[in-house]
């Protein structure tokens, strides 16, 4: 058999023989022994060939996704560094025009520029984001630095997750956020009267808190997720983007076509290449994104007071001293030490929610409706009416003063403590509850969830927390979402295994 | 059969390109020559399978196969910018991929040792025959790949292995059509050659 024979065997084998030659070789193969031999041996080459195409070969994935990750924020450094330089002609350039103008204008006028940095440092420190919980967290900036639990995050900052990594923020507004794995988010705005935060890429769970703000938005692809309501995550996946609202209300704004509210437990995906919204409902890994933020923070934001809640009047004044707080290594804050501060609260008459000083939970419900709530839009699915005046009440606010005395880096444990929230007047709380109680009935109590847990997530809040708790599982009884009704039986079994309801959710558990 | 004039393998073309799989790499692609090293790492996530079998027939099990799928990423990275979309990204791909299989090949060439490093395949498949047969077909597939000098075992691997086409390959490699054809001609019959010597000489 000739050489060229042989590769005649292979290409009659893999069919590559046209018709005539493929009637010629079969005849061949008839009378030749040799050659019928050879075409075995092809075959049993080409078997053996088509059983090793499929195997994946044994790799270390995590070390190949670390290099890729470092390869990545490698270049991300690069982009920012030249973004900063860029940035610093231009800046350098209005600075010029700018001492000219002034000059020009007056002579005797002094420059003060000192002024700038009291301003730069003031920004800074009206973002109270810290890191509650963080594996594989990042900050990209001019350098990269691994961010750590406890740390204070600035407005503007571009934070990611790794491949593997995760990780909790709290915003100054009480606000939680949880960065999925291989997530980038720029903090746009983190006050707290106005957050803006821009996915780039990944998963970020969103349980905004009910302070009342100018507005919470997050941004991808163009589109906008403007917050009405408390729980939802937005996804910004391979060619779509995804929101999902498991609790309150979101109102999602395409960049093409009309805006619309989704309610729980709508999940609305945008294909890439076109705005028109594909509804459908949350996904089981979406709930349990929240599950894990409605855990209480495991380390609290320490010498970071919260500010109070509100517009920017607020904010101004829990602005800390510009010498207390300064920009760290490349204008980020500094890591502050693990002391709780020594802020002191204070109440005064102003209407509107108050957090408590010492945890992500807040100590009374928002029970303001933000205005964003009566948005609507013709065809569009209507905004819950304003609820009873009755429920927003003002409460005593608390407001936070910076310490007079220098944090010290040791911490008495009784010390470090945080200090209880201020319970509410009783009767307030006790009228919310019999509110959310009967807006069970009604079939509105999901405006009552984001309070029920709030009050429920502190204990000092006694037989009002289990209460909430209960009200909580059984609103989600009544709006036909088993998974999260039972999720919230379970946690208040682990709270009062033998309380008051504990026969209702265990019953309801068993059903 | 008679004998005359070698008759180079008339080769089946190669299949359309326009997939959806293909046109959300284009679109990766696109976003990464925009600078937007994100998608990259999106397009890492979706061939990095692809990319590590490729090598691993090229080259064989080795333990260095992590740092192999690296170079191949940074060397994409640094050569997108000059993807023209001339030719599927696959294709593009699978020429990164031969020009880092290549460079290690005469790396590893320079200091004499042995290139073949029998590691195991993924355990895989709900069948553990099916997936020791696999194993098993794999370890001599490779080890007769490594009787072939690696410019025709790249083609051989590309054509019998990656499913790719004729004009893929000569685009991947960087030759002519006949080249492709040439070299696959003399591919085959040295693995065949090599197979039947390893089973004779009992593996």
């Amino acid at each position: 058999m000739k050489r060229h024979d042989e590769t005649m065997l292979w290409q009659y084998a893999a069919r590559e023989l046209d018709a005539d030659d493929a009637a010629l070789l079969e005849h061949h193969l008839e009378e030749c022994v040799e050659c019928r031999e050879g075409m075995l041996e092809v075959r049993q080459a080409r078997a053996l060939l088509e059983d090793s195409r499929a195997p994946r070969p044994a790799v270390s994935w995590a070390k190949v996704d670390a290099g890729i990750s470092q390869l990545v924020e490698a270049r991300l450094v690069q982009k920012a560094k030249a973004s900063r330089v860029g940035w610093q002609w231009a800046a350098g350039l209005a600075c010029a025009a700018a001492l000219l103008a002034v000059a020009g204008a007056s002579l005797k006028q002094r420059l003060d520029l000192s002024r700038v940095a009291p301003a730069v440092i003031a920004v800074a420190t009206q973002s109270g984001t810290h890191v509650d919980q963080a594996t594989g967290l990042s900050r990209v900036g001019a350098e990269l630095s691994t961010a750590s639990d406890g740390d204070l995050l600035a407005a503007g900052e571009v934070l990611r997750t790794s491949l593997g990594g995760r990780a909790i923020l709290t915003l100054p507004d009480d606000s939680r956020i949880r960065l999925g794995a291989g997530t980038q988010l720029a903090l746009t705005r983190a006050g707290a009267d106005d957050v803006a935060l821009t996915l780039e890429r990944g998963r970020v769970a969103v349980h905004a808190s009910h302070h009342p703000r100018r507005g919470f938005v997050v941004h991808t692809e163009g589109l906008s997720v403007r917050v009405v309501g408390t729980l939802f995550t937005v996804e910004q996946l391979a060619g779509a983007v995804e929101v999902a609202v498991v609790e309150g209300k979101v109102r999602v704004e395409p960049p093409e076509g009309e805006a619309l509210f989704l309610v729980p437990p709508e999940r609305v995906r945008f294909e890439q290449g076109g705005w028109t919204p594909i509804r459908g409902t949350v996904t089981p890994s979406q709930v349990a994104d929240f599950a894990e933020l409605s855990l209480p923070p495991m380390v609290e934001a320490q010498g970071s007071p919260r500010p109070p809640p509100g517009g920017s009047v607020q904010v101004a004044e829990v602005d800390r001293p510009a010498q207390t707080v300064s920009p760290g290594r490349n204008g980020l804050l500094p890591r502050l030490p693990p002391k709780v501060s020594a802020a002191r609260v204070r109440s005064a008459p102003v209407a509107k929610a108050a957090p408590i000083a010492h945890s992500g939970a807040l100590a009374v419900m928002a029970a303001q409706p933000r205005a964003d709530a009566q948005e609507d839009q013709a065809g569009l699915k209507t905004a819950e009416p304003a609820a009873d005046p009755a429920e927003f009440n003002a409460f005593p606010q608390v407001q936070v003063e910076p310490a007079a005395e220098p944090v010290k880096p040791a911490m008495d444990p009784a010390e470090a403590s945080p200090k209880p929230a201020e319970p509410l007047p009783v009767d307030l709380e006790t009228l919310f509850l019999q509110r959310a109680e009967r807006g069970i009935g009604r079939g509105i109590c999901e405006r009552y969830l984001q309070g029920l847990q709030e009050l429920a997530g502190d204990p000092s809040r006694g037989e009002r927390a289990e209460k909430a708790r209960i009200l909580r599982a059984r609103c989600f009884d009544a709006r036909i979402r088993p998974d999260l009704s039972e999720m919230e039986y379970r946690h208040y079994l682990q709270a009062w295994p033998t309380g008051r309801y504990a026969i209702e959710a265990r019953q309801a558990i068993a059903e | 059969m008679s004998a005359g004039a070698i008759s180079l393998p008339q080769l089946v073309p190669t299949p359309p390109p326009t997939t959806a799989a293909e046109a959300r790499l284009l679109r990766l692609v696109e976003r990464v020559r925009g600078d937007d090293v994100l998608a990259f790492e999106e397009l890492y996530r979706l061939t990095r399978v692809d990319v590590a079998r490729t090598l691993s027939h090229l080259m064989g099990r080795r333990s260095d196969l992590e740092d192999l799928i690296q170079e191949t990423y940074l060397r994409l990275l640094k050569a997108v910018p000059n993807f023209r979309g001339e030719s599927q990204f696959r294709t593009f791909l699978y020429r990164v991929c031969a020009n880092v299989a290549l460079m290690h090949q005469r790396w590893w060439k320079r200091r004499r040792e042995d290139l073949v490093d029998v590691l195991p395949d993924q355990p895989g498949g709900e069948d553990p025959e099916a997936a020791a047969q696999a194993a098993e077909s794999s370890r001599l597939v490779h080890r007769a790949l490594q009787q072939l000098t690696a410019k025709k075992r790249i083609v051989f691997v590309y054509h019998e292995l990656c499913g790719m086409g004729p004009e893929q390959i000569a685009l991947a490699v960087d030759c002519s059509y006949n080249t492709v054809r040439s070299r696959l001609f003399h591919a085959r019959l040295e693995f065949t050659r090599a197979l039947r010597e390893l089973v004779e000489n009992g593996r």
